[in-house]
């Protein structure tokens, strides 16, 4: 018999449960932490010196790379590249900072996809009888109905906890770009890759207008406030006036923006924004020595993993192989 | 050559049924300066934009007529050949200039035509010495003030060599020492290229153009050499264009000049007297504040100021001076993480030191530059209702009512308030600060992109409230009309208020501090009391 | 070796079979190339358009990173499917672009291009170019479906009443329209998360496995706040539109 406290702590972690990554990092890093692991600070480091697109390849080959290899290669990358973070500015706080972000990607990846793995699969997946599986925790039978198995078993936190080591390597190589350039440097870098013109025009003004959003949508809930919205409610309720005031703020603050919109095409217009369907750069960001060097490093990373999946250490994804 | 040749011209937006802009005739020729002028509405803007190409070429319409710069139809060029010969420099600098570096932005219109490195690297390096912006290179141009930023914006256009430059209202939304730069631009480039610059203000631009154009209702009414502009002095007045009072003395008194110093003598001779306004600072002090906001361990407002009972308190000062941030610290608007801020606060006998805006927000009312963002509510009456009535005081509809009365917005009741005009916008956003019941209002740069009409109907609102008890803090650049309705003004610099007066001691001397002194106030002093 | 590797067989109730997948994205990129080609492509977008996009797209960085997260702590983290502010956000701006552009091929074009202001700003270009493709593929194209069957008036005719539109009586109240073709591509957008993103893009990027009835319940669960966020969505769209395009 399910007993009423079983059922209110299987609710309870129902409802908060993915939450505990959420608070993991935020209570141990807070968000001007997260922020320092996602903003560019300026250095002169290996990586600092590398060229945006070398990281974007990067960043792309070792989703590629965790993609179609086994589980423990994304585990392997994931420590090696964190462990390279030493290099940064404020290297060792980088480290703690990032290692705390990848914990709780652990953590919130193991508790997304741990109770919705049918045992029948885990079992394929880890050559085990469902017979000899741990079980943690187990479900009230309604529970089928939201995709929970009935029981929450050692085995499925096991292969959770490889998947969430294809989402780590992925993390950890893409903050190495975004701490180590700034976003006009990387949309700079996006025409290497051939992305239209328009296309990065667009991003260029997405990135002037990310700090007047800010700013307008600050004053225009501010401004709600002094007006008297939230009328006399205990302080204690304050961040839900705030976040009701925010809603009401999208349009003024949408509006206050786009209305500029036209002069700003007026003013790309009459400088002969596409002339020709491609424009020239006048500041160039050449090839250095550093990124032939890690060009190869990259290239060296791809046969390495093509030997080792030829040598079965491929992927071991159900349904695909 | 002819710049400039329009015939028989005929424009109307999709949504209106009347043609925006009609014109017969009309050219402009190589070399030559024009003001163009006339309210807002007027049709001045669609004008430039069938000169730059953005009409046909990006607003659709029905057009009909001949527009040819330079001998070539603007309908049969392609938008990015009209770039090459017309350049634009737009009124808000922060709309105008896209890119994250200066460089980049300077460096814009030639990497879209694809010049050569070595004809790029020429113009962009010539482009930044014109405007003289070398010093600054290195800073993003999201952390210029507004000055720098439209000497960027000019820089940015300069790049493109263009023939014909449009500058349109260029300096409405920069301090007077940003502005002195762009009009050394345009005298310094006077005959080099054919200049348009629209303009409200007629005497600010008069002494770099040739001739004065006046459109009003989408049609050139006035068409003149500037020396003969004194003859339609009337023309210009009823357009509601912006005329300073010299020009009507000096049509009156026949005197053959525009120079307010020697009307300003000849006014004498005649024994006219020249009205002064009362200045209203006798009031109890009903706000007094001393704060101070640092960033990075540097103060950038060191601040303490009184304001009085019916008092309007300008504050003026160069971009950059901190007139923002004080208004900003004031309301507690300022993100605390950012700011190290103290603030001694005393509103109507009550310590405020230590409340934050919504405590604030009781007692003093604000209306910001981008009033757009005070919108929330989906008509006018809701949105005037909006204060009283979550404050719970019952009588907020009389309230409201009342204000809906005093703005003349009866008409407008049931209106989308974003929907409206500039000027309405501007006057539901001043009617639902008021309802907040605070006697006490913050206004950062009202006349903004108001025309001469609207501005005037601002002031007089403003005397209006001040008799009935009001009193206003106004960071204002425009000196005429500090001095045509404030009653005191505080000059900041580097944070602080430097000097504080009446209109007609401050702007002895506040020249030196980037404020420079209107042609209403030189007619009425003596010219030994100016201090350059 | 022996970790997680397994001989599997694709006729088996999980992942969606790769051939349909692929099938799909052929079948969603012929329609974009046809309509594109008919309605000029890039070529057909004005500079304006390409700006409303990049404003767009800051909102979105804004409003995902920095305010849908606060605001989605109101909500109990169970019940984000329902209530998934965060991504309302997203919904929000996209209409009201898509409402200003009304142009073929809008949708897709501010998706990827929000999704690569997220990879410069927050998410480095982790999964990249897959998700650019999944996430214009079909939220994007949705509303671009929407913009070529509606022809243009995506959330009602804006010159209902002006000369552009004289003479065309009988057409729908455009709040009206706005509410209902907000409230279908709202509709549709609760599919491609469950269906491409747990049934396939999730197992075949990460490994994860397969859970059909987790698949459905966050498909049924994401369709009320879809729909009524849509609803909202596009009567903003609505006013936003008539308010800059007046």
């Amino acid at each position: 018999m399910y007993s009423i406290l079983d059922t209110v702590i299987s609710w309870l972690l129902f409802l908060f449960g993915i939450s505990i990554p959420f608070y993991l990092i935020l209570g141990a890093i807070g968000i001007a932490g997260f922020r320092e692991i996602t903003t560019y600070e300026k250095y002169d480091t290996f990586y600092y010196r590398l060229n945006a697109s070398v990281k974007i390849m990067l960043s792309i080959i070792i989703v590629l790379i965790a993609t179609f290899s086994i589980w423990w290669i994304g585990a392997i990358i994931t420590f090696g590249l964190l462990a390279s973070y030493k290099s940064l500015k404020n290297g060792w706080r980088k480290m703690y900072l990032a290692g705390f972000l990848i914990l709780s990607i652990i953590v919130g990846t193991v508790w997304g996809y741990a109770p919705y793995e049918p045992l029948s699969i885990v079992s394929m997946a880890l050559k085990t009888p469902v017979s000899k599986f741990t079980t943690v925790w187990t479900w009230p039978p309604y529970f089928s109905i939201l995709g929970y198995e009935h029981h929450l078993t050692l085995q499925s936190i096991y292969y959770s906890l490889q998947i969430s080591f294809r989402f780590t390597a992925a993390v950890v190589a893409s903050l190495l770009l975004v701490m180590t350039n700034t976003p006009a440097q990387i949309i700079k870098t996006l025409s290497k890759f051939k992305i239209p013109d328009p296309i990065i025009f667009s991003l260029v003004v997405a990135m002037k207008t990310v700090p007047a959003v800010f700013d307008s949508f600050d004053t225009s809930i501010k401004i709600s406030m002094m007006r008297g919205y939230g009328g006399n409610k205990p302080r204690f309720l304050r961040p839900f006036v705030v976040l009701a005031a925010a809603i009401g703020s999208i349009v003024p603050t949408m509006v206050h923006l786009l209305r500029g919109a036209k002069d700003i095409g007026i003013s790309a217009d009459t400088r002969a924004f596409r002339a020709y369907p491609s424009r020239t750069y006048y500041i160039m960001t050449p090839f250095k020595r550093e990124d032939y060097i890690f060009s190869g490093v990259l290239v060296m990373m791809v046969v390495m993993t093509v030997i080792a999946i030829m040598v079965g250490f491929g992927r071991a994804i159900p349904y695909l192989t | 050559m002819k710049a400039i040749e329009i015939k028989d011209l005929k424009f109307s937006y999709l949504s209106d049924e009347k043609p925006t802009l009609v014109i017969d005739d009309f050219y402009i020729n190589e070399g030559e300066s024009i003001l163009l002028t006339g309210k807002s509405g007027s049709g001045k803007s669609t004008l430039v934009n069938c000169i730059n190409g953005i009409i046909p070429h990006v607003i659709n319409g029905d057009l009909s007529g001949s527009v040819k710069i330079l001998g070539k139809e603007v309908r049969d060029m392609k938008l990015p050949d009209i770039a090459r010969v017309v350049g634009t420099l737009l009124q808000d600098p922060e709309r105008q200039v896209m890119n994250y570096s200066i460089v980049d932005e300077v460096a814009f219109g030639p990497e879209n035509l694809r010049l050569p490195r070595d004809e790029m690297e020429r113009r962009i390096q010539k482009a930044i010495s014109v405007v003289g912006i070398e010093d600054f290179l290195e800073r993003e141009t999201t952390k210029l003030s507004g000055g720098e930023l439209q000497r960027v914006a000019l820089a940015s256009v300069i790049a493109m060599e263009p023939k014909i430059m449009i500058l349109d209202e260029p300096t409405s939304n920069i301090d007077p020492e940003g502005t002195e730069q762009i009009f050394r631009f345009i005298q310094e480039n006077k005959n080099r290229m054919t200049q348009i610059i629209v303009e409200h203000k007629v005497e600010r631009a008069l002494p770099f153009v040739d001739r004065v154009v006046v459109v009003n209702n989408g049609r050139i009414i006035l068409n003149v050499s500037k020396e003969h502009l004194m003859r339609d002095v009337e023309v210009l007045l009823e357009a509601g264009i912006e005329i300073p009072e010299e020009y009507i003395y000096a049509k009156k008194l026949r005197i053959d000049s525009i120079d307010p110093e020697i009307i300003r003598e000849k006014l004498r001779e005649s024994n006219i007297q020249l009205s002064r306004r009362e200045r209203r600072n006798q009031g109890e002090i009903v706000m007094s504040a001393k704060v101070t906001a640092e960033v990075e361990g540097r103060k950038i407002v060191d601040a303490k100021l009184d304001l009085r009972k019916g008092q309007v308190y300008c504050i003026m000062g160069k971009n950059g001076a901190g007139k923002t941030t004080l208004i900003r610290v004031l309301m507690d608007f300022l993100n605390k993480k950012q700011f190290k801020v103290s603030s001694l606060l005393n509103i109507e006998g009550e310590d405020l030191s230590r409340k934050d805006y919504v405590i604030r927000g009781r007692k003093i009312a604000y209306l910001p530059q981008s009033f757009d963002l005070m919108l929330v509510s989906k008509n006018v009456e809701t949105e005037i209702y909006y204060s009283a009535k979550h404050r719970k005081i019952p009588e907020f509809k009389a309230i409201g009512d009342q204000l809906i009365e005093m703005f003349s917005l009866e008409d407008k009741r049931m209106s989308d308030p974003l929907m409206l005009s500039t000027g309405q916008r501007r006057r539901v956003c001043m009617a639902a600060a008021l309802a907040s019941s605070a006697h006490i209002m913050l206004m950062d740069e009202p006349t903004s992109g108001q025309d001469f009409l609207n501005k005037k109907i601002l002031g007089e609102e403003i005397r209006k409230l001040c008799d009935a008890g009001f009193s206003f803090l106004i960071v204002t650049h425009d000196s005429r009309f500090a001095y045509r309705y404030g009653d005191f003004i505080g000059i900041m610099e580097n944070g602080k208020i430097v000097h504080e007066g009446t209109p007609d001691e401050i702007f002895r001397y506040s020249e030196k501090y980037g404020v420079i002194a209107p042609s209403d106030f030189v007619l009425r002093v003596s010219g030994e009391e100016v201090i350059s | 070796m022996s970790f997680n590797g397994i001989k599997a067989d694709i006729s088996v109730p999980g992942m969606i079979p790769w051939e349909i997948v692929v099938a799909y994205f052929l079948i969603a990129l012929g329609f974009v190339i046809f309509y594109s080609k008919k309605s000029g492509g890039l070529k057909g977008f004005k500079t304006v358009d390409f700006v409303y996009i990049g404003i767009g797209a800051a909102f979105t960085v804004v409003w995902e990173f920095f305010v849908g997260p606060l605001l989605d702590k109101i909500v109990p983290p169970g019940l984000t499917a329902f209530i998934g502010f965060g991504f309302f956000g997203r919904i929000v701006v996209l209409f009201v672009v898509a409402g200003l552009v009304r142009k073929p091929g809008v949708g897709m074009l501010s998706l990827a291009i929000f999704d690569i202001l997220g990879d410069i700003f927050h998410y480095g270009f982790s999964g990249e170019p897959v998700f650019v493709f999944y996430e214009a593929l079909t939220y994007g194209l949705f509303i671009d479906l929407a913009i070529t069957v509606r022809r243009g008036n995506l959330f009602g005719d804006l010159r209902a009443g002006s000369k552009a539109s004289a003479g065309k009586g009988g057409r729908m109240n455009p709040s009206l329209a706005a509410g209902i073709t907000g409230a279908i591509i709202g509709f549709t957008w609760a599919f491609p998360d469950p269906f491409f993103y747990s049934a396939f893009f999730g197992p075949f990027l990460y490994g994860s496995i397969v859970n059909w009835q987790k698949i459905l319940i966050s498909f049924y669960e994401a369709i009320p706040g879809n729909i009524i966020f849509g609803i909202i969505a596009g009567l903003i769209a609505l006013r936003v539109s008539r308010v800059l395009v007046q």
